[in-house]
């Protein structure tokens, strides 16, 4: 008897030897086959003969499997089935969920991952935001392009001088004989002015700024009433900022108001009010007027070029540059003062806040400098760079924990680039959640920064489109460096070896590949903390050198004083006033004059000699040592305007063997040397001591004081009321006055910010390699319990233990140090260049550092080195 | 006689033209290929099926199983629009060939 379903049940079975016919497809044809069965029953056919004309229509197993097979080699070939799509990865929700799930149960490596990425993308962040601040100074104005500063360039004792500062007719001249200048416009700001209107006298905290009526025209500083055209044009009228204007007049209205000058340039009528001058600006102040009415025939005559006190700035004609306008210049310029060799360099407006390491510079802003942007730039990258590589060793380190997992996906059809896309998929994961909490560590840093650095960046900058692309592209890039090895290693598992439990993570290679990430991450550590510890020793020996003076409690202030025996003693009735000399303050800025002749001088001698004028009293007050002959006396009127005084440095450059006695001449005036003074430092150590000319002339614009220490208050304010008395035009403005001591150390406000800045970096530095390193230790440690648990069964003692984990990392720590030291050496040397005194950092200085770090680095291993030492043995024994 | 080559030229476009009209299932699809060409065209059935899974792999077409009146389920295609489009296609090229094949049996024109 037939049975149809045995029959196609027989009639199955030939499919199922095809491995190309899924049950799908033989559910097709068994479908097929009983709807053609039908057909034919019902054309008249019986069951058996129905069945197999159906059978014999569709055609032997053999045949469609072909078909079918053809079908499935093309779709392997396009799209094999386990493998993710192309958009959203089939796996990638499973890829987040292995990820987090690897966070929450590797707490504290994962801690050390995520702590250390954030921390560097917040030091990456925050230089970012740095960076971009420092690079925006002065493009705010319309004709950045076009503008430059003149600086003036002249040979000096062998090395070239410059000077940002240029004579005053050299605008206008450049202007009528240069076709290139399209426009000049000279600026000079002057600190603290005090101003009154009517009754209420302010001092203003930023600069009087003095400049020509073009200024407005040039710099793009918008005017909220006013016209910018016209508004120098007047003589004395003023612009003001908009918050120097609420200062004076609140909410009257500004315009057409008269402001008085508290130092006697007269009154001077309100024309325009500005928008406040943005912080990214060099030329910085609070209110403006024209320079004429302050220069000439008052500070600066019309036509003298030989006083420097203003900056130039050109606008050059559209089509033209600075390399055809600069000669011609420089041509102008040596044409109107004799004996002049001199070269212009025309510095573009966007250079000016960066690359300005000029001698002669405003000395009333606050300047950047390109060497310590790149400085800290490199340092926040170091301090990423340390993070990744910690990643990186704890992930390959661990990696025995994912040998299973990569095993099993291996086996279940993943490819290796699928295993290396899913550990960079992860890393960048893990970076992106390291810059979240970077973001954090930025808002709540950032006002330390801001008061280390000296400014005032605002964390919401760091949203501007540019920025916030960048972090993350650098976030991206680290997650892609730090995933990079892991990602290779741990795809590169054989699925056979680890699925029998063959061990992985010991393998010779890798275990020597994470001894050179350490080391190199040492490397860089040490690099830092060396750099530090030069820095700060440069800044120790900056205040402890023996300046040739002694400049403590010395009070310096503005008192224009003809010779007058009769103020000096009023300052001495005083007993806290111990001394009291009228002279130039020391400071940062010195000129030289070349035009000094004296006997035996070579003509072609173009040496520089630096004028200081003093009175009696100078040694004495500043304590400087006489070498020969004798100081300037009351005794010798003639010492006015017949004698001088040399230092040792201007004795030897000079070449002069006995020098009491020579004649020297400054310009047409001839004078005799009566004596010679040891060398002192009248400006920062980074300049050595110049030749000094010091001279005694009758009228000098400053005093300097020395006082007792004890009762300061008192004795300031008696100074003040004396110095009042004495020249009452002071009475009617704020008296000004400074310690040398806080001037000196002003020098070097620079450098303490390198310090701090850079001090920063190395402790984050240092913290981010021993998170590291205290994380390999831990895993170094549990992968040894075994061998530590027999080693305490035999009876080893606990120190012996200790420093069986501890060796290898502090033979690590030293190798680091050896590679550490030399650059090291070479990058602090560089930097101890800048100045004319310096430390000697002998090998002790690095030895001390390696110490340190070595110590440091130890306490964190020898935690764990000492947790694993003192566990029971039975417990690491008993594992088995 | 059809010859195998051009047999299997033509089965993806007849396939498409079939679909172009309405969804349909594989068995339907063979007898309406057999009733229009009288018996003329002669596939054998077994072969449409990897045809078939072949054109959905190439998305000229897609598949569902609809159970028809509560019966047994049956495995329905329809046409795409890639797939519309491959059959304007073929539509063109055949017309194309069929065109030169006409002209050139026509009987060449005698010179009087």
């Amino acid at each position: 008897m037939f049975d149809l379903e045995k029959e196609i049940k027989e009639w199955k079975k030939g499919f199922g030897k095809y491995e190309s016919f899924e049950d799908g497809l033989i559910a097709d044809m068994e479908l097929h086959l009983r709807e053609a069965n039908e057909v034919l029953k019902a054309e008249g056919l019986d069951n058996e003969e129905a069945f197999r004309k159906a059978v014999e229509q569709i055609g032997t197993a053999e045949i469609i499997a072909g078909e079918y097979h053809k079908n499935r080699e093309l779709a392997l070939d396009r799209h094999a089935p386990w493998r993710p799509a192309r958009f959203m990865p089939a796996l990638f929700w499973n890829y987040v969920k292995i990820a987090l799930r690897k966070i929450r149960r590797q707490k504290g490596y994962s801690v050390i991952n995520i702590a250390g990425l954030a921390v560097g993308l917040a030091c990456c962040a925050l230089m970012l935001l740095w960076v971009s601040h420092e690079k925006s100074y002065d493009r705010f104005h319309a004709n950045r392009d076009s503008i430059y500063r003149v600086i003036k360039e002249t040979p000096n004792n062998d090395k070239t001088m410059l000077d940002a500062r240029t004579p005053y007719p050299l605008g206008p001249a450049i202007h009528e004989k240069v076709p290139e200048v399209l426009n000049f416009c000279r600026y000079q700001g002057f600190e603290n002015p005090s101003l009154k209107y009517g009754e209420k006298l302010i001092t203003l905290t930023n600069n009087f700024g003095t400049a020509d009526p073009s200024f407005f025209e040039m710099f793009s500083f918008p005017f909220v009433q006013g016209d910018p055209k016209t508004a120098l044009i007047e003589s004395h009228s003023i612009v003001l900022t908009e918050s120097a204007a609420r200062k004076f007049f609140g909410k009257e209205a500004p315009m057409g108001k008269i402001l008085t000058y508290i130092g006697g340039w007269g009154d001077f009528k309100v024309t325009g009010v500005i928008q406040d001058i943005p912080e990214n600006s060099h030329i910085q102040f609070d209110c403006i007027v024209p320079i004429k009415d302050i220069a000439p025939g008052k500070e600066i005559a019309e036509n003298d070029w030989k006083p420097l006190f203003f900056y130039s700035y050109v606008q050059l004609a559209p089509n033209s540059t600075a390399a055809s306008a600069a000669p011609k210049i420089a041509a102008v310029l040596n044409e109107n003062i004799a004996n002049l060799k001199a070269d212009i360099r025309l510095q573009p407006l966007r250079d000016v806040h960066l690359k300005s390491n000029f001698e002669w510079d405003l000395d009333n802003y606050a300047q950047g400098s390109q060497s310590t942007l790149t400085m800290f730039t490199l340092a926040a990258m170091g301090v990423l760079l340390l993070a990744v590589i910690n990643f990186m060793n704890l992930s390959t380190a661990r990696s025995a924990n994912r040998a299973k997992e990569v095993g099993l996906r291996k086996v279940s059809g993943a490819r290796r680039t699928d295993i290396m896309g899913q550990f960079l998929g992860e890393s960048v994961v893990l970076a992106f959640i390291g810059l979240l909490l970077a973001l954090v560590l930025v808002f709540a840093g950032l006002p330390f920064f801001n008061e280390l650095a000296g400014k005032k960046i605002a964390f919401a900058s760091l949203f501007d489109p540019s920025l916030i692309l960048g972090l993350m592209g650098i976030t991206l890039l680290t997650g892609l460096l730090s995933g990079s090895y892991p990602s290779f290693f741990l795809s590169a598992f054989q699925p056979a070896q680890v699925l029998k439990g063959g061990t992985v993570s010991g393998g010779r290679r890798q275990a020597a590949m994470r001894k050179c990430l350490v080391v190199f991450q040492f490397a860089l550590t040490l690099f830092l903390v060396m750099g530090s510890a030069v820095v700060g020793r440069q800044l120790k020996f900056i205040r402890e050198k023996n300046l040739g003076m002694d400049p403590r409690n010395i009070v310096t202030f503005f008192l224009p004083l003809e010779d007058d025996p009769g103020a000096i003693n009023a300052f001495l009735a005083n007993p806290n006033v111990l001394s009291v000399t009228r002279s130039d303050p020391p400071q940062m800025e010195q000129r030289g004059t070349p035009d000094v002749a004296w006997e035996g001088k070579n003509p072609g001698d173009e040496a520089q000699f630096f004028p200081v004028t003093v009175d009696a009293n100078y040694l004495q007050t500043f304590r400087i040592g006489l070498v020969e002959g004798r100081f300037f006396s009351r005794q010798f009127p003639s010492d006015a305007t017949q004698s001088l005084v040399l230092n040792e440095t201007a004795v030897q450059r000079m070449g002069l063997t006995a020098p009491i006695g020579k004649r020297v001449t400054i310009a047409e005036d001839a004078y005799t040397v009566i004596g010679v003074v040891k060398d002192f430092h009248m400006s920062s150590l980074h300049r050595p001591i110049e030749p000094m000319i010091i001279r005694a002339p009758k009228f000098h614009y400053f005093m300097c004081a020395r006082i007792n220490p004890t009762n300061i208050k008192e004795t300031m304010a008696f100074i003040e009321a004396t110095a009042k008395k004495i020249e009452p035009r002071l009475a009617e403005m704020p008296f000004k006055y400074e310690f040398l001591d806080d001037r000196i150390d002003g020098f070097y406000g620079a450098e303490r910010k390198v310090e701090a800045v850079l001090g920063l970096f190395t402790a984050i530095a240092l913290f981010t390699a021993c998170l590291g390193l205290f994380g390999l230790a831990s895993f170094l440690a549990e992968k040894r319990t075994k061998e530590i648990g027999i080693r305490k069964v035999f009876g080893a003692p606990l120190s012996r233990l200790i420093w069986m984990q501890n060796r290898e990392f502090s033979i690590w720590i030293l190798l680091s140090g050896l590679i550490a030291a030399p650059l090291a050496n070479y990058a602090t040397g560089e930097w101890l260049r800048g100045f004319a005194y310096h430390v000697q950092p002998g090998p002790g200085v690095f030895l001390a550092t390696v110490s340190a770090t070595l110590l440091v680095a130890l306490s964190a291993v020898s935690v764990q080195s000492l947790r694993a030492a003192r566990s029971n043995p039975i417990e690491a024994l008993r594992h088995e | 006689m059809i010859s195998k080559t051009l047999m299997a030229a033509s089965t993806r476009p007849i396939i498409l033209a079939i679909l172009s009209r309405g969804k349909d299932y594989g068995y339907n699809i063979i007898q309406k290929v057999k009733n229009i060409s009288g018996g003329g065209i002669e596939w054998s059935d077994g072969m449409l099926y990897p045809v078939l899974q072949r054109m959905e792999m190439d998305r000229l077409i897609t598949s569902e199983w609809i159970a028809v009146d509560g019966g047994r389920p049956r495995h329905y295609y329809q046409i795409t629009k890639n797939g519309r489009q491959a059959l304007a296609a073929e539509l063109t090229s055949w017309q194309k060939i069929l065109q030169a094949m006409m002209q050139f049996s026509q009987p060449l024109a005698v010179e009087e």
